[in-house]
């Protein structure tokens, strides 16, 4: 799926709402950031290759000066660029929420569960919801490696 | 067991990329990585019959004691030419199909396409450009331009899986990979990926970390002048936890 990029206005802040692929077609040149702050919604990203990585980098690095920069619903392949690529969001930059993989050993289910800031992350900690179960009620675990995926948060 | 073969307890991937670069061996396998006696007998078996991988890289690696054309063809899950950057959507979209209908893992799903994306764009992009011969594409920017491979020259994408273990394939018609270079890519990644970035045009210089990074094996073989082959193996049916925490397997077949 080709990368689309949809402007709007959150109280009077400049809301991108990030959908497909970031990869060597997408098109960074069809969302300017101009203002004084903005959002970055990414729940419909569905993947990001190497130039994709490298093309955001000089996305954010094109914001004017001082632009704080908030990105919400972080899925896991972003996180993952986050961790990885130190400057991947530029200092400063606020993460109001993001998707954290959960199994079930026993039915080989997966989730996503979205951790909001203030509520299971906050002031660099981690407070995981005490359950969680698959949809046949099977509980789960968190699918990652802890001190890796959530380097970011500390 | 062979000179070419060795064994390290745990070894970080840093470490195994050092050790593969500084060392004499070619095959490192780490007993307590994904699959290790399974591993430990293709390494064998390259060892002594390297053309083996070239031939038939899905039973050399999966099988490597039932190698035939038969098997090979028939163990395939997909295997596909291609030679332009138009088709790398319909190849990832294969792909997906494929791991969807092995797995109900969608972080497995993303791992897969993450590798055969680097995969594909390297075919196209990198290996003609590297080419001592054609020396095309250098420095194309990738933002722009849509490239296709020398007339009547293919690369093939291709998977396999024996129920543990998904490999993903590529193999281009140039043989052109410095090896030495690609590992030392690789290793200058795990200091800073964001210093190992090219920000100029080309490739962004990072695709082979991720491939690494993402496998639990990689195998990798040159012909020069005539062919490239790289193999990224995953493992399926256990926790991306499990998948990230694995030591690594690295083989370089010459």
């Amino acid at each position: 799926m080709a990368c689309t990029f949809q402007n709007s206005t959150e109280n009077g802040t400049q809301c991108i709402t990030v959908k497909g692929a970031i990869d060597e077609d997408a098109n960074f040149a069809q969302a300017p950031v101009t203002g004084a702050a903005v959002i970055v919604d990414l729940t419909g990203v569905t993947a990001i290759n190497s130039v994709g990585i490298r093309e955001w980098i000089k996305w954010t690095k094109a914001f004017p000066a001082g632009c704080q920069m908030t990105v919400r619903n972080c899925p896991k392949i972003v996180v993952d660029q986050i961790n990885m690529v130190l400057g991947f969001l530029p200092a400063g930059t606020k993460v109001e929420s993001f998707f954290v993989p959960y199994y079930s050993e026993a039915s080989g289910n997966e989730k996503m569960v979205l951790f909001v800031n203030g509520r299971e992350f906050k002031d660099g900690k981690v407070n995981p919801p005490a359950t969680v179960n698959d949809d046949g009620g099977e509980p789960m675990e968190m699918d990652v490696i802890e001190t890796k995926y959530f380097k970011f948060v500390s | 067991m062979s000179a070419a073969l060795k064994t390290h307890p745990a070894l970080t991937p840093q470490q195994l990329i050092e050790q593969m670069i500084s060392g004499s061996e070619t095959h490192i396998c780490q007993p307590l990585g994904w699959m290790y006696d399974e591993e430990v007998q293709s390494a064998q078996l390259l060892s002594q019959k390297s053309e083996t991988f070239f031939s038939h890289p899905a039973t050399a690696i999966l099988w490597p004691k039932e190698i035939s054309s038969r098997n090979e063809q028939s163990s395939l899950l997909l295997n596909r030419n291609f030679c332009s950057s138009d088709e790398k959507n319909g190849l990832l979209d294969e792909m997906k199909t494929i791991v969807n209908g092995i797995s109900r893992s969608s972080t497995l799903v993303d791992e897969v396409i993450a590798v055969t994306d680097e995969f594909v764009t390297n075919a196209l992009y990198n290996a003609p450009y590297v080419d001592p011969v054609t020396f095309v594409n250098q420095r194309i920017n990738r933002l722009t331009t849509k490239v296709k491979l020398d007339h009547g020259k293919q690369a093939r994408l291709f998977a396999a899986q024996d129920g543990k273990r998904l490999l993903i394939g590529v193999e281009d018609p140039y043989g052109s990979l410095d090896v030495k270079s690609y590992l030392n890519r690789i290793h200058k990644c795990y200091s800073s990926v964001k210093d190992s970035i090219n920000f100029g045009e080309g490739g962004a210089g990072i695709g082979s970390y991720i491939i690494f990074n993402t496998g639990s094996s990689l195998y990798y073989g040159v012909k020069p002048g005539e062919k490239t082959l790289l193999v990224c193996v995953v493992p399926i049916k256990v926790s991306r936890r499990q998948r990230e925490d694995l030591p690594k397997h690295l083989h370089w077949i010459k």
